[in-house]
């Protein structure tokens, strides 16, 4: 601090004597590149902050004293300094060549320039990434890369994100992009947790080329995370702070009909779920059960809008942290931080709390450089139990359904929040547990510890040769309980018990992951043009998994949960999994002048899923990258600033969808009926094929980058990428036919091809030093085709759905497929109806649409004015469709507005024939239902029966137009700064998932993202979400 | 040369150590660390949880939809707006009890598994015979309920993922074959049963008066298919002659692996239609009821089985009645003579059953005997399986022998329930439907469509369709997993497309 002070009272001195002293005359000139005026040069007095910057033609004027120094200086140009002797000085910069050939970190940790890549890469640098001062270095990489996909596929405290690289590449296996930081294999998690202001860069590896080195680990893309490693040059710490809170609250809730309200059969019925009762008339009806007193509740029979909105909660996450980094490689550094998350989900009384403490350091001695990394967090979450209990047979007092789920079943009319007591007496329909009895009864507590341990030794033996020894271990223990008080009806309303037994389980799970990587380096300069390096390198991995649940109802003393206050037969099993691979590989990268690269790559993968036979495979892969402008002489002008053309050819090998455990068939203890010294033991219902092989992708891709119109860096920039992966052995998880004496079998299946284009056009329409526009369109698409399932069968289905809905690959067909149940259709497209008018159900499965985006658009706009700063990013996409299962659901409750159809009184089914007459039917739809006093009772039988088992019904077009993300932030200027004696001020504000639009045909029953890939949606935890964010950030 | 030295230094180190750690076991990893390698496990280690789970299946699945087409059962409107929506509604599709299917031929694998053991040098003779015969026991019912099934290509996994169907005659003669075959292979110097046997408790005896009566169900059945078919005419005629002499069971047929009061442990059947071990009433069972016509039947002819099939239904104001299926009434619910208890065995087969099928057997001149004594024992054994309280509702251990004898005395001339009525073989079935209901639900609806009795089963309220199904409809896994061989069903299937052996 004292140093600080002092610092801070020279350059203040500095000013005076400066501001008193000083001869002042003018200067002006003009400053160029080899092609013309350059506008937009700082040109800054040296050892001041005075100074300015070129105009449009490229002059300046600049007061200043003779002896004085100008320094020019503009990104990606040499910076020179002229002292004055003149007042008038041109100048011409010239490009800085090293500057732009910045090197990036590659896959395990390699270096290279950008031109000697050969496949599809994205680098995000930090200041890119902070510019919406998003909390979340995961949420802050969205929109910033074309081709990567943060999707978010369920809500509540700890949503599920899945970071994606072109797609679903494989069909069953892994398909998220593998996380690597500071070169140690991690996770989107561990990221997540990351200040993102410790963030130097990170390297999105697009292509195959990730699995080239790490194995089956990067199949589907890697992103390589650098984090800062010190402070350069200087001998001090820097301290960062960080605090941010975020508002979350439903996006939206399904759309419903408003004209029936509570009731069964065509009869208000005051404690039921379905909504078949009259048309609403607003007469003043009883709702429900009695409250505590014993009086009913009474309020108007008319529709209430998002009655069940006023269940949830607005959430709040406070998010603190610190960070410290001080000293450099050299020295020696050490990097600190903790970040402190309270986070108050949307669901009443749902919490989430997390520790994270980090510790980074290193020192170079000699020949030999440490590094090392040690990362703690612990997140404790306390949440309404939200998952069926695990137990293995039926437990049918209590349903197995979700939150969301239960209240999206309240007929219209009811206020949710009339009920809200707390009691299991007090609800709306005796048919189901009150949600509000749940949040306070029935809860899940977890608590999560991750410890992540890494170091890494470098010895340089000369110039030439290096050796870099890695290992990391991380351990995730997840330690749940649930803990569920019992509800005992004494009142037996009606006809039903709804007693609820008392429950506790403890579920605790380890998972422990170890990497190591022997690497050699070879850095060789063959000849005055020849370049020579190569890696050879060893990797292990080590992954172990143990899961014990322990647990059982009826507790003898109420509320002490404990495993020997159960008095029933508790319930108890373990699960133990282990995976370990090792790989070899080898690589080799030659380069010509500075424009013509090769790059070769083998690995051969030992992994131990893999039937003995099969373990061991071999993938090579081979890349070239050529720079025309710098190769053919007089190609590059101002406007055709950069040309790289780069192809690769790469083979990869993986198991991943291959579980551990799975190849022998293995029995599983079904039924057991402990203490009678019996084993019961029968085989498990999937199988895997014992002699299982893994997948092989090969992928041909190509790559074109172009930079146009260089005035103070290229303006418009176009990035296309193109590749064809041709994909055998896929290992499918398959529903076989029961038949088999299994339900699932996981087999190797036939082959599918894959194509993917990606275009990513980059603006820059305004660029001074003050204000910045640019913005960018990208255009990807992704498709999957099926060339052969197996010898004998064109079709398999890979995911199996509620009831008969199902995703498919099917011969000759893009996948994945959905097929399931469709009506009966003549040449005409006519639905066939039978004698009673009622539609038929055609024979065996329909294809009903494909879950695959035909494309995608991303759009990002940023926009920088002095210390202001804007960024948008949204996407587009459509071509696909995805079955709802909220609308299924909705629609047999008599939610939907279609079961409002003609008033729900018997109609002839839409442009319908009877079977075999050929013309259009007449007849009204006259159901199975006993109708008895109730016209609606045919709507009824028709919409939970019929309809409900045609899931053509349910198919929904999922394309939409998604405002991911808008933020604004404010850099408070330098010269206010240092009066704070601070490096860094910003307020950011941003929202996320601010806007969805969806077409009419999906009445905000759900985001169709949360289909997840194979395109079948549930209920989620909660419905969609959005979130404001307002962040503060302090440097100094 | 420094260089090369180096580089010929790090790559030997690199060799080393790739060398210790391929040559080390590091990989092998994946042995089942905590899980049975199927094909290792010995029958005795398997036969426990098979018999325990095909039991289950039959007793809530198989029994629940026969029970109901059968119009044994019929939904309490009162305690659940939608009991038995689908089943009241006929909805029937490839979802509509696709369980049926996918459990059977996942448990009666295990029988297929055990039956192909050779993990050591031991014959396990008797427990591969009984497999046989329990295999051919569930297998029937794949024929009955759905005809032509996968058989012979079954039960291979990866071998054979798309197994091809077999005609239903040639199964039902293959399982005739097989249950021979089980009992030809009984072995006295077997490897002990014992305990794992939780039917006959190792009592091989047991077994062969077991695969007998199973056989003699499967040739009843082809009984009406034989006039009009002249393979199954000379196979009925050689295999009941075959039969000749055969013991039959003579005592309810159960399983109980351990059942207890306590949870996963409870007998299936009262798991869903009892209570709680917390003895909270099941759901399930507070919807189920007697049909109308069954409660009619036996209320009319004053039999005393009727309050220990049903009792009032106390959540109901004590409703003791039935209501027709797809209605919107109260019924009673099911009575203690099924719903034994949460520790009772689970009955797969009554002696009933045996009786009655002997019966039949003899009245339609297939075997020899006395058709109206076979009758009158299988009404006893019925009354002796459910107990009869007397009219203090007082729970009696013995029946007084004159209660049966009473009734059968009081029915013989009924044209429905009475040997003497004019219909015996009416009577036959009829009292067999009664005896077997919510125990073997399955027989009552398979029954109805062979023979046509009980005659007059109503079909539910508002049914547009013109008859009770006829079978189940292929599931929803075969057209997902196995569509180029599963032949292509609609919903209208279910009520024209009959099983080989219905000539009705």
């Amino acid at each position: 601090m004292k140093k600080k002070l002092k610092g801070i009272l020279t350059l203040f001195l500095a000013f005076i004597v400066h501001v008193t002293l000083a001869q002042e005359s003018r200067v002006t000139g003009t400053v160029s590149d080899a092609n013309g005026p350059l506008p937009g040069v700082n040109v800054i007095i040296k050892g001041t902050l005075k100074g300015t910057e070129t105009d449009f033609d490229g002059n300046y004027t600049v007061e200043a004293k003779t002896g004085d120094t100008l320094v020019f200086s503009f990104v990606g140009y040499t910076t020179v300094e002229r002292k004055i002797t003149s007042n008038k000085i041109d100048v011409t910069l010239i490009e800085d060549e090293n500057l732009l050939q910045e090197v990036v970190v590659t896959a395990i940790g390699i270096k290279r320039k950008p031109d000697e890549i050969t496949t599809a890469n994205q680098v995000v640098k930090a200041d890119e990434l902070n510019q919406a001062s998003n909390p979340d270095a995961v949420q802050a990489l969205s929109g910033k890369v074309s081709g990567l996909q943060i999707n978010t596929t369920s809500a509540g405290l700890t949503p599920n994100n899945q970071i994606t690289l072109r797609g679903n590449r494989s069909i069953s296996g892994n398909n998220s992009a593998l996380i690597v930081i500071d070169n140690i294999v991690s996770s989107a998690e561990v990221l997540s947790t990351l200040d993102p202001n410790t963030i130097e860069s990170m390297n999105v590896i697009k292509g195959a080329n990730g699995a080239a080195l790490y194995g089956e680990l990067g199949s589907a893309g890697v992103i390589i995370v650098t984090t800062k490693k010190g402070i350069k040059g200087e001998d001090r710490f820097s301290i960062n702070l960080k605090s941010s809170v975020t508002v979350e609250e439903i996006a939206f809730l399904p759309e419903t009909q408003d004209r029936f309200g509570q009731g069964w059969g065509g009869n208000i019925e005051t404690v039921d779920q379905g909504s078949w009762g009259v048309p609403y008339n607003g007469a003043t009806i009883s709702v429900g059960t009695p409250d505590a007193d014993g009086n009913f509740r009474n309020f108007p029979y008319r529709h209430i809008e998002d009655n069940i909105l006023p269940f949830f909660d607005t959430g709040f996450n406070l998010q603190n942290s610190i960070s410290i980094a001080g000293g450099n490689i050299n020295s020696g550094f050490v990097n600190f931080g903790y970040l402190r998350q309270d986070l108050d989900g949307v669901i009443p009384s749902s919490k989430l709390t997390k520790n994270n403490f980090s510790l980074t350091s290193g020192k170079k001695i000699g020949k030999l450089t440490i590094q090392g990394i040690a990362r703690y967090t612990e997140e404790k979450t306390n949440d309404v139990n939200n998952r069926d209990v695990d137990n293995k047979r039926t437990n049918n007092t209590y349903p197995g359904i979700s939150m969301y789920q239960r209240l999206a079943n309240t007929p219209g009319n009811v206020p949710v929040d009339a009920f809200s007591s707390g009691s299991n007496n007090d609800h709306w329909t005796i048919y189901d547990t009150s949600p509000y009895w749940t949040l306070q009864n029935d809860r899940r507590l977890g608590r999560r510890r991750i410890v992540d341990l890494s170091g890494e030794l470098t010895y340089q033996f000369n110039d030439n040769i290096s050796a870099i020894l890695r290992s990391s271990v991380r351990n995730i223990q997840d330690d749940d309980q649930i803990k569920r008080s019992s509800f005992v009806d004494v009142r037996k309303f009606i006809r039903r018990d709804r007693s609820i037994r008392s429950f506790y389980q403890i579920d605790n799970d380890n998972d422990r992951f170890t990497y190591s990587d022997l690497l050699v380096n070879f850095d060789y300069q063959l000849t005055e043009d020849i370049t020579f390096k190569s890696n050879v390198g060893l990797n292990l991995t080590d992954r172990r998994y143990s899961r014990q649940v322990n647990g059982g109802f009826d507790l003898a003393i109420p509320g002490f949960f404990n495993l020997s206050n159960i008095t029933s037969l508790p319930d108890y099993w373990e699960q133990n999994r282990r995976r370990r691979t090792v790989g070899a590989f080898g690589q080799i990268d030659l380069g010509y002048k500075d424009y013509l690269f090769l790059n070769m790559t083998g690995r051969n993968d030992w992994n131990s899923v893999l039937p003995v036979q099969n373990r061991s495979f071999f993938y090579p892969s081979v890349g070239v990258s050529f720079i025309p402008t710098k190769a053919i002489e007089g190609l590059k002008s101002k406007f055709f600033h950069k040309a790289k053309i780069s192809a690769s050819y790469v083979k990869t090998g993986n198991a991943t969808a291959l579980d551990s455990q799975q190849v022998p068939t293995v029995a599983i203890n079904d039924t057991f009926y402990p203490g009678t010294g019996l084993v019961s033991l029968v085989g498990q219902n999937s199988i895997v094929d014992q002699n299982i092989r893994n997948e092989f992708i090969n992928s041909f891709e190509g790559n074109l980058n172009l930079e146009f119109l260089n005035v103070r860096g290229p303006r418009i920039t176009l990035d296309a990428s193109a590749s064809f992966g041709k994909n055998t052995n896929q290992i499918l998880n398959i529903s076989s036919s029961s038949t088999t004496g299994f339900g699932n079998a996981l087999i190797n299946v036939g082959e599918t091809s894959s194509t993917s284009l990606e275009v990513d056009l980059g603006f820059t329409p305004f660029k001074t030093e003050d204000f910045e526009l640019s913005g960018r369109v990208g255009f990807s698409t992704f498709r999957t085709k099926v060339d052969k399932v197996t010898d004998q069968s064109d079709r398999v289905e890979v995911f199996n759905g509620p009831g008969t809905i199902g995703a498919y690959a099917v011969e000759g067909e893009e996948f994945p497929l959905l097929q399931g149940t469709a009506y009966e259709r003549d040449d005409e497209g006519r639905v066939v109806v039978d004698g009673n008018g009622t539609p038929q159900i055609a024979a065996g499965l329909k294809t009903l649409g494909n879950a695959t985006p035909d494309y995608i658009l991303n759009f990002a706009l940023n926009a920088k004015y002095k210390g202001f700063r804007f960024a948008a990013v949204a996407d587009y996409r459509t071509g696909h469709v995805f079955y709802s299962g909220i609308k299924n659901q909705l629609s047999s409750q008599g939610r939907t507005i279609e079961t409002t159809y003609n008033d729900r009184l018997p109609f002839v089914f839409p442009n319908s024939t009877v079977q075999g007459s050929g013309v259009a039917n007449t007849t009204v739809l006259s159901a199975n239902a006993n109708p008895g006093n109730h016209p609606y009772n045919n709507a009824y039988d028709y919409y939970t029966g019929d309809h409900n088992n045609i899931d053509e019904n349910f198919i929904t077009d999922a394309t939409a137009f998604k405002l991911r993300e808008v933020s604004i932030s404010y850099d408070i200027p330098a010269k206010f700064l240092e009066k704070l004696s601070l490096t860094r001020l910003n307020i950011g504000l941003s929202g996320r998932n601010l806007w969805t639009s969806l077409p009419s045909e999906n009445l905000d029953f759900n985001d169709p993202e949360f289909a997840g890939r194979f395109g079948i949606a549930g209920y989620g935890i909660t419905p969609p979400t959005r979130f404001y964010t307002l962040a503060v950030n302090v440097a100094f | 040369m420094k260089r090369m030295k180096n580089i010929v230094k790090i790559t030997s180190v690199l060799m080393l150590m790739f060398s210790i750690v391929s040559c080390s076991d590091y990989l092998d990893v994946n042995d089942s660390i905590d899980n049975q390698n199927l094909d290792r496990l010995n029958p005795n280690e398997l036969i426990v949880g098979a018999q325990a789970l095909s039991a289950e299946t039959y007793t809530n699945r198989l029994n629940r939809v026969g029970n109901w087409m059968g119009v044994a059962w019929s939904g309490n409107y009162l305690a659940f707006n939608d009991a038995y929506g689908l089943e009241s509604r006929y909805q029937f599709s490839n979802t509509f009890y696709d369980d049926v299917w996918d459990n059977m031929y996942r448990y009666i694998s295990n029988f297929a598994t055990i039956e192909k053991y050779n993990g050591d040098d031991k014959n396990w003779n008797n427990q591969k015979a009984a497999a046989k015969i329990l295999k051919a026991f569930y297998f029937q019912y794949i024929v009955d309920l759905y005809g032509d099934a996968p058989y012979t290509e079954a039960f291979d996994g990866t071998n054979n993922l798309f197994p091809a169907y077999d005609d239903s005659k040639d199964i039902y003669m293959d399982l005739v074959a097989s249950i021979d075959e089980a009992i030809n292979m009984m072995d006295t110097t077997s490897e002990d049963f014992g305990a794992n046997d939780i039917t006959f408790n190792g009592d091989m005896s047991k077994w062969i008066a077991f695969g007998n009566t199973v056989k003699l169900r499967l040739l009843v059945r082809l009984t009406l298919k034989a006039a009009s078919d002249a393979e199954i005419s000379t196979f009925v005629t050689t295999e009941f002659a075959k039969l000749s002499g055969a013991q039959f069971v003579t005592e309810d047929v159960t399983i109980n692996p351990g059942y207890a009061n306590t949870d996963n442990r409870q007998n299936p059947f009262w798991e869903v239609y009892g209570f709680t071990p917390a003895n909270i009433p099941t759901g399930q069972g507070g919807q189920t009821g007697p049909s109308e016509f069954a409660f009619n039947l036996l209320d009319s002819s004053n039999d005393p089985r009727l309050r220990r099939l049903w009792k009032p239904n106390t959540i109901n104001s004590n409703t003791f009645a039935g209501t027709p299926q797809n209605g919107t009434g109260n019924a009673a619910s099911i009575g203690d003579g099924v719903l034994k208890g949460a520790g009772a065995a689970l009955p797969i087969m009554l002696v009933a059953e045996s009786y009655f099928l002997q019966a039949e057997a003899v009245q339609r001149g297939f075997m020899s005997g006395s058709a109206k004594a076979l009758f009158d024992q299988g009404v006893r054994a019925s009354f002796n399986t459910l107990g009869i309280f007397d009219s203090d509702d007082i729970n009696m251990d013995n029946i007084p022998d004159n209660w049966v004898t009473n009734y059968i005395t009081v029915i013989d001339a009924d044209a429905a329930l009475g040997f003497n009525g004019g219909d015996a073989l009416g009577a036959i079935l009829t009292q067999k439907w009664i005896a077997l209901t919510s125990v073997s639900g399955a027989e009552l609806w398979i029954e109805y469509n062979r023979t046509g009795y009980p005659t007059n089963l109503p079909l539910p309220l508002m049914i547009t369709d013109p008859n009770i199904p006829v079978r189940l409809l292929y599931p929803a896994s075969e057209y997902s997993g196995n569509s180029s061989n599963v032949r292509s069903q609609t919903r209208g299937d279910a009520f024209t497309s009959k099983i080989f052996w219905d000539v009705n």
